[in-house]
C-alpha cells in the first residue's frame, strides 16, 4: 500500500527532528566539550586607575610608542581605557572603560584577512599569528572597536626593560598587526600546571588568569570559561547589569560589562 | 591584436614571471639560512655517552629535570657535577679540572645553548615528554652515543611540517595557538 500523503509528511517531521534533537545532543554533552573564554568587566567597580593598562603591556611585550608616535596615533594599547561622555552640559558624566579585544564569536576582522593570518582559535579566542601577517591592515579597519594595531615603526624597547621581556610572548616585527590574545601564554601554562597535577582546569585556577584581571586592585576584571555555566564569568554575563559594547553589530563580543545605570551608545 | 602588442605582452609575461622566480628563490635563501644551524663553541668537551653507559648509567632526566616540570629542559648547575662526582679529580683530561675552577670561582658553566626554536614557537618538554610519552631520542638523536659536545644544533630537521604531521598523527590539537606565541 502507498503511504498516504500524511504519513510521509509525518515522517519526515519526525526525522528531521531526531536529526535536530542529534545534533544538539552532540553539541551539549559531547565528552571534553569546548570552552570559551570570556570576560566580564565591573564598570561600577573600576576606578579607571589603568594598572590593567600597564600590566597588559608587561606582560605582552607591548612596545612603548613614545611622545614621537603617540601624536600621529600610532601608539600600540592590547588594552586601553576608553573615556566616554555621557549627559548634556552641566551634568556631564565620564565613563571610563578599559577595553581589551572583544573576541567577538562572528568576528569581522576574521573574515577580512586574506591570508589566514587572524583566525578564531577552538576555545573563542580571536587570535593573530604574526608571521603570517602581511600588514595589509583590512582587519583594523573592519574591528568595529578599534581593537587592533599596526606596527608602523620596528618595535624597539630601552636597554633596561630588555631584561623584563616575557619569553612567553614572541615580541612582533615591523609591519604586522597585533591584538590581545587573551594571554594565552598564561591560559596554556595552567593548563599544563593541571595536568602535571592530574587534574582539570577549576574555575578557581583562571578567575583572575589575564594579566588585567590579576593587576586590577578592584578586582572588577573576571576571566573564565563562557561555556560553563557555572563558572564565575558565567554568571556575571547573566546579570542584569551585563550588556556588550555595539550589540547591535552581531559580532557576539565575549567580554561582557556591567553596570548599573543603563548603557545608551 | 597587432604583432607588436602581443611581443610586448610576451615580454612582460617573462619579466613578470622571471621577477617571481626570483622572489621566490630569494625568499628560499632566506628561509634555509634561518633554518641552519648555528655552530657554537663549548666551554668544555663534555662526553655524553661516558656518563649515560652502563657504568654511570645517568638518564637524560637526571641532568635536564626540567623535562618532567616545564616547558625548559634545563641544565644542571656547576654545584651538581661537583657534589655527583667531580669534588676529586675524575678520569684523565685535563679540561676537566675547569669544573673545579667554575665552582670555586662561583660561576655557572657558560654552555652554550645549540638547539633553539625560532622566537614565535612555543615548546613545551612536560608536554612532549610526560604526557606525549615521547622519547628523547625522537627530536634529539641517540645522546647516549655522542662522545664529542653538542657544537650544532640536533634538532635543526624540526620545521613546522615535521611537529604538524605528528601532531596530526597522535592525534593532539593543531591549533595555531598550541605552539605559536
Amino acid at each position: 500500500m502507498n503511504p498516504t500523503r500524511r504519513e510521509v509528511l509525518k515522517d519526515m517531521a519526525v526525522t528531521v527532528g531526531a536529526v535536530a534533537l542529534a545534533a544538539s545532543g552532540v553539541e551539549a554533552s559531547a565528552p571534553g566539550k569546548k570552552r570559551k573564554w570570556g570576560m566580564a568587566i565591573d564598570l561600577d567597580r573600576c576606578t579607571a586607575c589603568q594598572a590593567c593598562v600597564v600590566a597588559c603591556r608587561v606582560e605582552n611585550n607591548v612596545p612603548v610608542a613614545g611622545p614621537s608616535e603617540i601624536p600621529a596615533d600610532r601608539g600600540i594599547f592590547w588594552m586601553d581605557m576608553l573615556a566616554i561622555q555621557e549627559g548634556e552640559h552641566p551634568e556631564v558624566r565620564t565613563q571610563y572603560i578599559p577595553t581589551p579585544c572583544n573576541h567577538c564569536d562572528n568576528a569581522p576582522c576574521v573574515k577580512v584577512c586574506p591570508v589566514g593570518a587572524t583566525f578564531q582559535n577552538e576555545e573563542g579566542i580571536v587570535a593573530q599569528i604574526w608571521g603570517r601577517c602581511i600588514g595589509c591592515r583590512y582587519c583594523t579597519t573592519a574591528c568595529p572597536y578599534s581593537r587592533r594595531y599596526f606596527n608602523w615603526t620596528t618595535p624597539t624597547f630601552a636597554e633596561s626593560m630588555k631584561a623584563q621581556l616575557n619569553p612567553d610572548v614572541a615580541t612582533r616585527p615591523r609591519g604586522v598587526v597585533e591584538k590581545c590574545t587573551l594571554c594565552h601564554q598564561r591560559i596554556r601554562g595552567v593548563k599544563d600546571k593541571a595536568r602535571n597535577e592530574g587534574r582539570e582546569i577549576e574555575d578557581a585556577d583562571v578567575v583572575h588568569l589575564t594579566a588585567c584581571s590579576q593587576a586590577c586592585p578592584a578586582e572588577a576584571i573576571t576571566f573564565g570559561d563562557m561555556a560553563d555555566n557555572d563558572s564565575t564569568v558565567s554568571e556575571l554575563a547573566r546579570s542584569p547589569r551585563a550588556f556588550r559594547l555595539l550589540e547591535e553589530l552581531g559580532t557576539h563580543p565575549k567580554v561582557v560589562y556591567l553596570r548599573e545605570a543603563k548603557w545608551k551608545e | 591584436m597587432s604583432t607588436r602588442n602581443r611581443n610586448r605582452l610576451v615580454v612582460a609575461g617573462f619579466a613578470a614571471l622571471a621577477l617571481f622566480a626570483g622572489g621566490a628563490a630569494f625568499a628560499y635563501s632566506r628561509y634555509k639560512a634561518f633554518m641552519a644551524p648555528v655552530p657554537v663553541t663549548q666551554p668544555l668537551p663534555f662526553n655524553h655517552k661516558h656518563h649515560m653507559d652502563e657504568k654511570l648509567g645517568l638518564t637524560c632526566d637526571a641532568c635536564h629535570k626540567g623535562v618532567n616540570e616545564g616547558p625548559h629542559a634545563g641544565i644542571p648547575s656547576v654545584n651538581t657535577c661537583i657534589k655527583l662526582c667531580h669534588t676529586d679529580p675524575q678520569g684523565t683530561n685535563p679540561e676537566e679540572a675547569k669544573i673545579r675552577e667554575y665552582a670555586a670561582k662561583g660561576e655557572a658553566i657558560p654552555w652554550q645553548q645549540a638547539n633553539r626554536l625560532p622566537g614565535h614557537v612555543y615548546f613545551s618538554h612536560v608536554g612532549h615528554v610526560k604526557f606525549g610519552k615521547m622519547e628523547c631520542k625522537e627530536c634529539h638523536g641517540d645522546m647516549k652515543e655522542r662522545t664529542e659536545p653538542v657544537l650544532l644544533s640536533t634538532t635543526h630537521r624540526l620545521d613546522m611540517d615535521t611537529c604538524m604531521e605528528c601532531h596530526k598523527e597522535k592525534g593532539v590539537s593543531n591549533d595555531c595557538l598550541q605552539c605559536h606565541k
